[in-house]
């Protein structure tokens, strides 16, 4: 569904990201693992168009979109919950979701996603009116969450859900995504600080150092890696 | 009386100012960027007016109209051929662009209409109002009419179309309106379109108002557009709007004293400058 071929990214002449491959198939939830500046944001920002990649292409549903603007690979069937959550805090809640749903031309579609949303987070109903940027940090979370599900996607780009997180918090956000993947037969591509959290879910994995996929292999593999462990795991 | 007769003529000066302040405000509330060029699409339209009534018909509502549209069409132009590749860039250079932008369109007006001040021989059937306490001629109670209506669109747009929406999301944050599927190059060339258009208006109304069209009539307006939308708070359209209602008020009323001396139009900037020390957000902060 996601082909990946050697991409790189880079900030004047620093690179972020180094000749990455990488591929999500559907119905698959996939980590990229990697410390702070690893470049995952990066990584993730190309994906969604909102850098320009120095090289490689990107591929979504059989399309070469590497040069597509962000809306159009919205459109396609592509979301990011971006890091931080980067709501609209300004907007109400409602219209931050509404805004979410831009592409969803169809009334039937626009409710049955707010239905889904609700039904994951019951507290951004109660909150529809407030302005998100009174939200506590993790209602924000839930709100760029619901905000990315309300386009449909396809692939579910996360940047670091669990950062700013209270950790109990964590599993539960976590485990929306494999729900979403049971539910809606969605995919999701998981950059994550947080190593042992996200390998509890997800199918597969890369690890990403200094912008290079150093390590790859099934949620397992990764979990029983040495080096994993050491670097990651902190066991 | 004549603090109703005042009050007439300082709600046609403010709904100039106005009309002029929202599309700037518009503009730097999505590109943050300064756009001087905003005052030359004012004369613009006026012109693109003038031609029409000098060249094709009388009508006032057809000029108004053709004035609009083409000073629409030059904002686009002006975001698709110019800020477009120039919005990364440090925002030093899209302000210093769009000033020789405006200057540039200030000379080609004079090049090709002459240095000299045009009539403006439009004509148009609309009531007039007289009462006792004050009048209104039929060209102020137009220019009170339009922009009444002209801001009750513009307040329906903003906050009951998915464009506006869209707005009101690039405003935030341009990159992330995209990545939740904001066809971002379409909202910005709409809100040129809009702005412009308004503007342009804005210069045609003050064109038949004070029956003249010359080539820096834009120079005032481009400094005066500037105090009214930091005083209305950056980016604010309903700060704009109050804002720009507020200084006309008070040049109006100040300039009807007797024993005030000054230059009218200094008191914007005097303003200006006191805001900026005190309340560097606006008289409102964001609205």
């Amino acid at each position: 569904m996601l082909l990946v071929d050697d991409l790189r990214v880079a900030y004047g002449k620093i690179l972020a990201v180094e000749e990455v491959s990488l591929e999500v198939d559907e119905r698959e939830l996939v980590a990229v693992i990697g410390a702070n500046g690893a470049g995952k944001t990066s990584l993730l920002s190309a994906l969604m168009g909102l850098v320009e990649p120095r090289g490689g292409t990107i591929s979504f549903r059989e399309r070469d979109i590497t040069r597509f603007p962000s809306w159009w690979r919205v459109r396609l069937g592509l979301a990011l919950v971006p890091e931080g959550g980067r709501i609209f805090p300004d907007l109400s809640v409602e219209k931050n979701l509404l805004l979410g749903a831009f592409v969803v031309r169809s009334r039937r579609g626009l409710v049955e996603n707010l239905e889904l949303v609700f039904s994951l987070f019951p507290v951004l109903k109660e909150r529809l009116n407030q302005r998100a940027g009174t939200l506590s940090g993790g209602e924000r979370q839930m709100l760029a969450i619901g905000r990315s599900l309300m386009a449909s996607p396809k692939l579910l780009l996360v940047d670091e859900v669990s950062m700013g997180l209270m950790p109990k918090l964590i599993p539960e956000i976590l485990g929306t995504f494999r729900k979403l993947r049971g539910e809606r037969g969605m995919s999701v591509l998981l950059a994550e600080q947080n190593a042992r959290e996200a390998l509890q879910v997800v199918d597969r994995g890369y690890v990403l150092k200094n912008g290079r996929v150093v390590l790859a292999g099934t949620a397992v593999e990764l979990r029983e890696n040495d080096e994993v462990k050491t670097a990651y795991l902190g066991l | 009386m004549d603090f109703l007769q005042q009050l007439v003529f300082a709600l046609v000066l403010g709904s100039s100012y106005a009309l002029i302040a929202i599309g700037l405000t518009m503009v730097y509330g999505i590109l943050k960027v300064l756009h001087v060029a905003h005052a030359g699409i004012y004369t613009l339209g006026a012109y693109m007016a003038l031609l029409v009534v000098t060249h094709l018909t009388r009508n006032f509502w057809v000029a108004l109209l053709l004035g609009m549209v083409a000073a629409g069409l030059a904002g686009v132009l002006i975001y698709r051929g110019v800020y477009y590749y120039i919005l990364r860039r440090p925002r030093i250079v899209p302000l210093i662009v769009s000033i020789g932008i405006f200057t540039a369109m200030n000379e080609l007006f004079r090049l090709l209409f002459g240095p000299y001040q045009h009539a403006f021989p439009a004509v148009l059937r609309f009531p007039m109002v007289i009462t006792p306490y004050f009048l209104i001629t039929q060209k102020q109670l137009l220019i009170i009419v339009l922009t009444t209506f002209f801001l009750l669109m513009l307040y329906l747009v903003l906050n009951k179309t998915r464009v506006g929406l869209a707005w009101q999301a690039c405003s935030q944050d341009l990159s992330m309106a995209g990545a939740v599927g904001v066809p971002v190059d379409w909202a910005v060339a709409l809100n040129f379109l809009l702005g412009s258009a308004l503007a342009g208006a804005a210069g045609v109304l003050m064109a038949f108002y004070r029956n003249m069209v010359y080539p820096t009539m834009g120079n005032v307006v481009a400094y005066k557009a500037f105090v009214v939308v930091v005083l209305g708070g950056f980016g604010s359209v309903r700060g704009s709007v109050i804002a720009g209602m507020l200084l006309a008020l008070v040049e109006t009323f100040l300039g009807s004293l007797e024993w005030f001396n000054f230059p009218r139009d200094a008191i914007a900037f005097l303003l200006l400058i006191l805001v900026l020390m005190f309340r560097p957000k606006g008289l409102f902060g964001r609205l």
